[in-house]
């Protein structure tokens, strides 16, 4: 029996069993928990949304839920740009419980690019009005990464950005990929060899793309201001943030976004101390002044911004609060859509605390024509609200099964939202694990 | 008191050991994740609400009795080690060789039995830990590790337990 028990020991301690370690823990524990909320409170739900969605199926029974519209019936090959839900057949890997999908960006409602990542690989997928279709990324050569952020000028120039993941002592290193049409080709990074000093903190976190020889890139590097990356058509050009170290903190720039003129703004918050120690300061927004990238100290706000849809010099709209990423992930509240009129913030919609609210998304196309995506957390269910000029109108989701999310081992994947190149509106609330799908709902530019 | 930072840094210390220990439990990386993300998940609302002093023993047990019952929901799911690419060459250590097909057999045990494996030979856990840890008497913990070595024994003097054994063994 010793010898079987030292058999089982060794075997038990094998290398074989180690894992990779996740790019941020936090953020998929909070979704985790959120869902299991979500879950107790939404039991019975579950067994009801069951029993509704085939009946919803067929035409003349819809009447059991004043939810579920004939339009948004769950349809597997939707109509393009019909505007509601669609449960987008395909890209649906049987039996794979670690699809996610963290970004969505396109040139039209049957153009677009949905990235993130599969088992700690690059993750793209296309629709092309009618279904979604993997598309491989480009040779990493076998490294692990994660994409984060998309962004398209036109249907065969699109970019996306991630990172390496760590693998033992090879620290994350940053990624860029561009679809040219065809195919996905690497870019040099080496332009960030210059930040070597603080490679352990390097992530590419958002891009945005004006034109195909403007493009921004925001990344962090561990050092109190944030870099950008510019391409002029080219090259790549690396830029620091403005230092506000030591008057406030280290900042921790969130997204960045262009606005119709092609006015560049970040926006993001700080922090008191730096790297994990900190704990989250004020908002700071950031402007390409042509030269160099500068704090507009006008449009500081009391709590960090996590996501910024410009319009317009005086038409910018932000949400402050919700899931703040540096070293960790913070859940900030309170959480607050806002708006910018060109001198001062106003408080559109306050939306609760952290834990109750989770916005994931946020995009806009005139001061009286803003969306905002999250999940609620009690119970967790998807939502979008829509800002019309007068008021906020929650946008009714369908099919009936999704408001509850499906699944019980579906993987927590934030919704996502954009206005592709053509001025449509795509909203992807990409569901992994047993019961994979994307539902995807498009509101078409006419 | 329960700051989610003390949280936050509990999880980046633990986060490998905690995907080992579920990757043993389940026998695949997929359930692994899952089942870390979910009990992490359970955990940090505990934690939050005060309720838990230490989240190391309290994720081990959220772990280990909810992956009895995903076993369960999750019919799907197929014990398989990650099979050798190569056939290991005879010359290699037989130890190397040896390690390979305890994993296999290990992954034949139905999900209690192995919990106990993992608990006591890996973990180091004593009886009356696991049984205060699984909610079963010292006495089950004892009967449930004496079957579990008895169907070792078995498969692993039958040969290669993936030859001999029947596809997948979700019991």
């Amino acid at each position: 029996m010793t010898d079987l028990e030292d058999r089982i020991r060794a075997a038990l301690a094998d290398p074989r069993w180690e894992l990779p370690g996740w790019p941020d823990p936090m953020r998929r524990i909070r979704r985790a928990a959120a869902r299991q909320r979500a879950k107790l409170a939404a039991a019975t739900c579950v067994v009801l949304a069951a029993v509704v969605v085939p009946l919803a199926l067929l035409p003349g029974l819809i009447t059991h839920s004043s939810r579920v519209k004939p339009s948004e019936r769950v349809s597997a090959t939707p109509v393009p740009c019909r505007p509601g839900w669609s449960v987008a057949s395909g890209a649906v890997p049987a039996g794979d419980h670690q699809d996610q999908l963290v970004a969505i960006a396109g040139s039209a409602s049957d153009d677009l690019w949905a990235v993130g990542n599969q088992n700690q690989f690059p993750l793209l997928e296309h629709w092309d009005g009618h279904r979604w279709a993997y598309s491989a990324g480009a040779s990493l050569g076998g490294r692990q990464a994660y994409l984060t952020s998309v962004a398209a000028v036109a249907s065969d120039d699109v970019w996306a950005v991630g990172n390496y993941a760590s693998v033992g002592s090879v620290p994350p290193a940053p990624l860029i990929e561009h679809w040219n049409g065809r195919s996905w080709s690497l870019q040099p990074t080496d332009v960030l060899a210059r930040l070597k000093k603080a490679a352990l903190l390097q992530a590419l976190i958002s891009v945005a793309a004006l034109a195909p020889n403007d493009v921004w890139v925001l990344g962090h590097n561990g050092s109190p201001s944030d870099i950008y990356l510019h391409w002029n058509g080219t090259s790549w050009k690396l830029l620091r943030g403005p230092n506000i170290w030591p008057h406030y903190g280290s900042a921790a720039m969130q997204v960045i976004a262009t606005d119709r003129l092609g006015g560049l703004w970040a926006v993001g918050g700080w922090m008191r101390g730096n790297g994990e120690a900190g704990v989250p300061g004020g908002g700071i927004v950031e402007q390409w002044n042509g030269r160099r990238w500068e704090v507009n100290r006008i449009a500081a706000w009391r709590e960090p911004l996590t996501m910024v849809a410009p319009v317009a010099p005086d038409d910018v709209w932000a949400i402050a609060g919700g899931s703040f990423t540096t070293a960790g992930t913070y859940g900030v509240s309170p959480v607050q859509v806002l708006h910018w009129n060109g001198s001062t913030w106003r408080v559109a919609l306050a939306m609760g605390g952290a834990t109750s609210v989770d916005p994931t998304g946020l995009v806009a196309r005139s001061a009286d024509d803003a969306y905002v995506i999250g999940l609620g957390t009690t119970p967790q269910q998807p939502f979008i609200d829509h800002w019309n000029g007068t008021r906020w109108r929650s946008v009714p989701l369908g099919p009936a099964g999704h408001t509850q999310r499906p699944g019980p081992n579906s993987n927590e994947v934030s919704p996502s939202l954009t206005v592709t190149a053509d001025g449509s509106i795509a909203a992807l609330d990409a569901v992994g694990g047993s019961d994979r799908a994307n539902f995807l709902w498009l509101r078409c530019h006419h | 008191m329960a700051s989610d930072e003390e949280f936050e840094e509990f999880v980046a210390g633990a986060l490998p050991r905690l995907l080992r220990f579920a990757h043993l439990l389940t026998g695949s990386a997929s359930g692994a994740e899952d089942l870390v993300q979910t009990a992490l998940g359970r955990s940090w609302r505990a934690w939050r609400s005060g309720r838990v002093d230490d989240p190391q023993a309290f994720v081990r047990k959220v772990m280990v009795n909810s992956h009895a019952t995903w076993r369960r929901r999750n019919s799907r799911e197929i014990a398989v080690a990650n099979p050798p690419d190569q056939v290991i060459a005879e010359d290699q250590a037989r130890r190397v060789d040896d390690r390979d097909v305890v994993c296999r057999a290990l992954l034949t045990l139905p999900p209690r039995q192995r919990a106990v494996i993992v608990l006591r030979y890996y973990e180091e856990l004593s009886e009356l830990e696991i049984a205060d840890l699984m909610g079963i008497s010292p006495g089950t913990v004892k009967s449930q590790a004496a079957r579990a070595l008895r169907h070792l024994a078995v498969v692993l003097t039958a040969g290669d337990p993936a030859v001999t054994r029947p596809k997948g063994s979700g019991r």
